[in-house]
């Protein structure tokens, strides 16, 4: 099933996409009528950022991940968790379409973000992943200064002088590194520790003002420590962003997140709040692997 | 068993990698270090007098009045050994003293016509003149020493007479007297003998101490000065103490090349004197002194290279390997950075890096003689430049030849720059050109930079890509790029197959050779330092 929305995604800058709900509210669809706008409900309390809709993506002929449909709310932390291979990271990495790196990928059905279908051909790859940050798994802040690479998305979009001064310094303290770095920004960011350089690459994604951000596992190459302080920024940074996070650890996914969706196989098996999934999951395969018993 | 061999075929490798290892240092070792030694020589030597005035009269360098002083010092030794010269060569070869005494008929002879005189006086008078003349001309020819004297005494008899007092006449008693002091001590008999004996020495002499002093000065700059180097001076006074004589062992048999001591040859002679005088004096006559000649690297060279420097060539050198390099940076990275970034793994690809291999292996003289068809004779003339090799052709022509290199090297180093810091530009929403811009290329830059200054070093050192587009052996330092200009590589080959100087000169073509070494090797050490530096920053020490 594609579904294919006929107005022009390249325009919209993503500074001022809030304030143009026209594109937003169309008039719901049959699913079968394609090159039509889609439904995506807005509500001040749960709005859908994010919506995948019978969405798959294939490498070749091998499907990384099938048929999901999900919802991802505005403003709060969704944990994406299931067993190694299972697609989590090829999901994660489709909202921004980082998998078109790969050669040969393919994607079927919908997935919007912010009433955008993003695979659509016309769509604008530079103003949606300026829109949907991302952060890695291995921290891998660029080879230049702290600053530089606060600044690197910023001067893209033009910003320079006394107003990237300001928006490098937010940034940093959206991070909570300005405390530990603003003596010295002309360090070399490689020169920082582990933890501290992923807070950069927080920084750096928040940098570009996105509206979503999406995590791949940030905190699996950090100790315990820089663990915590990376989840403590997470839970501070919801009320401002949406945010999608990827882990392996069941008790981080419990700690920060507000919903969870369990993959397994490149299937959504359950999607629900992170209370119900790791208290009374409704799926048995669930229960399993939150309880440590398989996966 | 099976741990055993392992263990045997564990240490043979590690001997086998220490003496691939040695192997390579001895190499370097073996092939540098001579170089370097022989090289040196031409910046570090012993320098004579001759030298030094040399450095004055041509170039303008050195202390006019400390040389005034040795020259002083130098010539009165000297001078002993030119007066022992010049007293054989009157009594051996009195040629110039019977052009004198012909010279003084002639002009006797139109002096008397001139004056107002009678008839039966001008004939008496050019009549003695006549006898007089004809009497030291076969005092001069003979090679009886006693019938010589006789006539020389004869024409001396003459000497008071009255009529040819205060004439051009007189001269032919200052001769009689010269030649009858110059045959004292000589045996004439074997004149024949010492004639061709006699000039050997005295080029020898010559090549040592430099042009007879009051003679007119040698066209050539290389024939104004005597031996200027110690080492130049002992094979000249080599020279002049010994002949090489060819002697016969037997019929049959090869000759044989023996050095027989002059001393000996010219033994009963006054001029046997001459070679203890040399031999003890040489020191003494040329004033030898430890110079560093650091001016070396930035003369320009007279005569050839007999004197002078490799100024002009190490300038060449440079240039045309700085642009060559420049040519091919922007070329070799941007191919680099489209065969990585946008060509994927197509048939076209593999073709088109099939050719780049190829081109690796092209010898350098087919990319001398294409430089020569297409920059020389067709592109730069289509361009308005003149036709003619050029420092940019030339240049260009070692751009295509380094390029392959260049841009397997460049690939290497934009292949080995971690996906991460590409996922994390793109996903700032950066563009693919911008993220290969900021992000791609400083990372791999200290890669690149390497493979572009090992290109620069072989470029520096190849003669057959520029032989035919850039190259001159002689010639000015160039005012304009258009213009060929002389390189290391071309003038060592030049002087080594070109003329008799690599047999004169040995030193300066150690030395040029040196220089060319040591220009490649400063650029590895550049090459070195600035990717440390480089990676060293990218890894944020």
């Amino acid at each position: 099933m594609m579904l294919r929305p006929n107005y022009d995604c390249r325009k919209p800058d993503m500074l001022t996409m809030e304030d143009q709900p026209s594109q937003r509210d169309q008039a719901p669809i049959p699913p079968s009528a394609q090159r039509k706008p889609i439904n995506l409900r807005r509500s001040s309390v749960a709005r859908p950022e994010v919506r995948a809709q019978g969405f798959s993506l294939y490498y070749g002929a091998k499907a990384g991940v099938q048929d999901i449909t999900m919802d991802i709310t505005a403003r709060c932390v969704t944990a994406i968790i299931g067993p190694s291979g299972c697609g989590k990271s090829t999901f994660l990495r489709s909202i921004n379409r980082m998998n078109d790196l790969i050669p040969d990928t393919r994607a079927e059905g919908l997935l919007a973000v912010d009433g955008v279908d993003i695979y659509d051909r016309r769509a604008n790859l530079v103003n949606l992943r300026q829109q949907v940050g991302m952060v890695f798994q291995r921290p891998n802040p660029f080879p230049k200064s702290i600053y530089d690479n606060v600044a690197y998305g910023p001067r893209l979009q033009g910003v320079r002088g006394q107003r990237l001064d300001e928006l490098v310094e937010k940034c940093l303290r959206d991070a909570a590194l300005w405390d530990e770095v603003n003596d010295n920004l002309g360090k070399s960011a490689l020169a920082l520790s582990g933890g501290q350089q992923q807070r950069l690459c927080i920084a750096r994604a928040l940098a570009t003002g996105p509206q979503v951000l999406l995590m791949d596992e940030p905190c699996s190459a950090l100790d315990p420590i820089a663990t915590a302080r990376i989840e403590e920024l997470i839970i501070g940074l919801k009320h401002q962003y949406t945010i999608v996070i990827v882990t392996h650890n069941m008790q981080q996914a419990a700690r920060v997140s507000d919903r969870t969706a369990f993959f397994c196989l490149g299937k959504l098996i359950e999607y629900d709040d992170t209370k119900t999934i790791f208290t009374k999951p409704a799926c048995k395969q669930t229960e399993d692997y939150v309880t440590g018993r398989f996966g | 068993m099976r741990t055993r061999l392992r263990q045997i075929a564990n240490t043979l490798f590690t001997l086998a990698a220490l003496a691939s290892v040695v192997l390579v240092v001895a190499a370097l070792v073996g092939i540098l270090l001579p170089m370097i030694w022989r090289g040196s020589g031409a910046v570090a030597f012993q320098g004579t007098v001759e030298f030094r005035r040399m450095q004055i009269e041509q170039l303008g360098r050195g202390d006019r009045k400390a040389l005034q002083e040795e020259m002083e010092q130098a010539n009165r030794l000297r001078d002993q050994a030119w007066g022992m010269l010049d007293r054989f060569a009157a009594a051996m070869d009195p040629s110039d003293l019977v052009t004198r005494v012909r010279q003084l008929h002639r002009e006797f002879s139109t002096q008397i016509d001139n004056r107002d005189l009678r008839r039966d006086q001008t004939t008496q008078l050019k009549s003695l003149s006549r006898s007089l003349r004809d009497k030291l001309l076969a005092a001069m020819d003979t090679q009886d020493t006693s019938a010589a004297t006789a006539n020389l005494d004869e024409v001396l008899s003459h000497a008071e007479d009255g009529p040819l007092r205060g004439t051009v006449a007189a001269g032919y008693f200052d001769a009689a007297r010269h030649y009858r002091d110059a045959i004292s001590g000589v045996d004439l008999a074997r004149r024949d003998q010492y004639v061709e004996p006699y000039r050997q020495v005295r080029s020898a002499v010559e090549a040592l101490l430099g042009p007879r002093p009051g003679k007119p000065l040698p066209a050539l700059v290389m024939q104004r000065y005597g031996a200027t180097r110690w080492d130049q001076a002992r094979e000249h006074l080599a020279n002049v103490l010994w002949a090489r004589e060819w002697v016969a062992d037997g019929p049959g048999r090869p000759l044989r090349q023996v050095a027989v001591p002059r001393e000996q040859q010219f033994a009963g002679t006054e001029l046997a004197g001459l070679f203890p005088l040399m031999r003890d004096n040489a020191a003494g006559m040329l004033l030898p002194r430890w110079t560093f000649y650091w001016q070396y690297f930035i003369d320009d060279s007279l005569s050839g290279h007999y004197f002078g420097g490799v100024g002009p060539e190490v300038i060449g050198t440079l240039l045309i390997t700085v642009l060559a390099i420049l040519f091919a940076m922007p070329i070799g990275v941007i191919t680099a950075g489209y065969l990585i970034e946008c060509a994927g793994d197509g048939p076209l690809t593999r073709l088109l890096r099939m050719c780049i291999n190829t081109l690796a292996g092209v010898p350098s003289i087919v990319f001398g003689l294409f430089g020569l068809a297409f920059f020389v004779i067709y592109l730069l003339p289509k361009l308005g430049a003149p036709q003619g090799s050029s420092i940019v052709s030339g240049a260009m022509t070692l751009a295509l030849l380094v390029l392959p290199v260049v841009i397997r090297a460049s690939e290497e180093a934009i292949r080995s720059v971690p996906s991460s810091y590409r996922e994390a530009s793109l996903a700032l929403g950066a563009s693919r050109l911008h993220c290969f811009v900021t992000v791609t290329l400083p990372a791999a830059m200290p890669g690149i930079l390497t493979g572009l200054i090992l290109s620069m070093s072989r470029a520096a050192g190849e003669t057959a890509p520029i032989l035919f587009t850039a190259a001159v052996a002689m010639g000015p330092v160039p005012s304009s790029l258009l213009e060929p200009t002389r390189t290391l590589s071309y003038s060592s080959y030049d002087m080594a197959v070109g003329d008799r100087m690599a047999a004169m000169a040995p030193h300066n073509q150690y030395g040029m050779v040196m220089t060319l070494v040591g220009i490649v090797l400063l650029l590895n050490i550049v090459a070195i330092v600035l990717r440390g530096r480089m990676a060293r920053k990218l890894r944020g020490q």
